[in-house]
């Protein structure tokens, strides 16, 4: 009982120890602490735009001066908002931001996006629309260029036609032999799974559940901003347990956006 | 007990379990000394001063990276409201949906949503036995849609408030489960986006969800339209 009390109290003092420790650490090394915003300074323009909201069709109604300093408090989209000394916040475009300067009198470096970002890109994400043996199709892709030419791409599926409702995810790899041109080839080689589930006016059937293997051929190109544009073939075999085979034929087409 | 704290703490020192007890006083002595330093940086004055020399940008940040600035480009929303389906009655529907800004222009949004349906009249008509039991006769549907925000501008509340606007339209693709089986849906909307704060807003929308019914007879193409009202922040 005594021991017991004095480790209760050893315990009780360590966490005071935490407890007093936690709010002297939070200001310098906790990440979750507000870190404080950045100022830039109006300079080669005469004057910015300020706008009452993150877009062009949103009224114009302040000018911000050359030499006046602007806190930078967030972005939306192709839109940042500031705040300038007297308090006014509003949204500048990209374009006058990037024409500002930073703290240390330097033009304030913010990426442009273009085809040169399209050539560099690192994550995808699209989502595509298309026939699968004759079955709408819905499909999702989430994709990772990890080498020049190389690419993993994920989808999930479905395509729900009038006799069966065909739930597939696949794993490719993504070869892209021409990274630079505006519409870029690419070929695909992977497996998946699909379940299959025959419709309720049918047969009463359990429902399949097989591997696939699949080959692929497409290309991307480049619209604007983050934009692409995808179409895609692409060649299924389902590993049944009969003696045969199926193979499923499918197309797509879609959007992609890209980081 | 009956032993009193210091002559138990003695006690406890002479009879050599010092090492706990000196241990004990050293955490003691240190959490003293933290809540009094915590108290000395608590005071004011002195956190002033070192709030400003931290703030001071000159000294914290030079160069501004674009990682230095918050995104607020997602959306995260849910909302409820009236689905018709058509022979089937019109009820309650509630959803949630998920939307990833990509310009000031367009965006994409993925929905997911729920709804009960009831009997058709043929049913409530012909007395007999229903077409649908009850796990099929509730409805859910997921759609991926592209949007576009057309016409934004500014929305006066009284004669002081000015609030962002903007019309929106949506086409996109899912599926419908619905009638024990899954449906392919084409979806199409317009919304009204009314921003309350920078980053909460309301929404306003109407949408079709086509899909083909073969329930009553013959397979046919129905629209089922949605009205509903829903909330979402950014983030």
């Amino acid at each position: 009982m005594k021991k017991g009390l004095s480790q209760r109290l050893t315990a009780l003092a360590l966490m005071w120890i935490i407890v007093a420790i936690i709010p002297e650490r939070a200001d310098a090394k906790n990440p979750f602490a507000r870190k404080p915003k950045p100022i830039v300074t109006v300079a080669s323009p005469p004057f910015i735009e300020m706008r009452t909201g993150p877009g062009r069709g949103y009224p114009l109604f302040y000018i911000v001066e050359r030499g006046e300093k602007v806190e930078v408090l967030k972005e939306k989209t192709e839109w940042f908002k500031v705040r300038n000394v007297k308090g006014t916040t509003g949204w500048v475009s990209r374009e006058n931001l990037a024409k500002t300067l930073s703290a240390a009198g330097n033009l304030v470096a913010l990426q442009r996006f273009g085809l040169a970002n399209f050539e560099k890109m690192k994550w995808e994400l699209g989502v595509l629309g298309g026939d699968f043996g004759g079955a709408p199709l819905v499909s999702g892709l989430l994709a990772y260029r990890y080498a020049k030419n190389l690419s993993v791409e994920f989808t999930a599926n479905q395509a729900s036609g009038n006799l069966s409702n065909n739930i597939f995810a696949s794993v490719s790899i993504l070869n892209q032999p021409f990274p630079n041109w505006r519409v870029s080839p690419y070929f695909t080689l992977g497996m998946g799974k699909i379940v299959t589930k025959l419709n309720k006016t049918l047969v009463q059937s359990p429902d399949r559940d097989n591997e696939l293997l699949l080959a692929g051929i497409g290309a991307r190109t480049y619209i604007t901003k983050r934009f692409v544009f995808r179409v895609e073939y692409r060649n299924y075999v389902a590993l049944t347990n009969q003696t045969e085979n199926d193979e499923i034929e499918e197309w797509k087409m879609g959007f992609g956006v890209f980081f | 007990m009956e032993d009193g704290f210091w002559s138990l703490f003695l006690r406890r020192c002479l009879a050599g379990s010092c090492i706990r007890v000196i241990s004990l006083l050293t955490g003691l002595a240190l959490t003293s000394v933290f809540l009094f330093s915590s108290g000395v940086s608590a005071n004011p004055g002195s956190m002033d001063k070192e709030r400003f020399t931290v703030l001071d940008p000159e000294i914290v940040r030079e160069d501004l990276e674009e990682s230095d600035i918050g995104k607020n480009d997602f959306e995260f929303g849910i909302y409820g409201g009236l689905l018709s389906v058509e022979d089937f009655g019109v009820n309650t529907v509630i959803g949630a949906a998920l939307t990833y800004h990509v310009t000031e222009d367009f965006f994409f949004v993925a929905q997911y949503g729920q709804s009960p349906t009831e009997a058709t009249s043929y049913e409530l008509l012909s007395l007999g036995s229903p077409l649908l039991n009850d796990d099929e006769r509730d409805l859910s549907y997921y759609n991926i849609n592209i949007g576009y925000r057309i016409l934004p501008g500014e929305a006066f509340v009284g004669s002081g408030r000015a609030f962002n606007v903007a019309l929106y339209f949506i086409l996109g693709a899912g599926n419908t489960e619905f009638g024990g089986d899954s449906r392919f849906t084409i979806n199409a909307g317009v919304g009204y986006q009314f921003l309350a704060l920078d980053w909460l807003s309301l929404k306003l929308e109407c949408r079709d969800h086509i899909f083909d019914v073969d329930l009553l007879a013959e397979t046919k193409t129905a629209h089922n339209l949605e009205f509903s009202l829903g909330m979402s922040v950014f983030f």
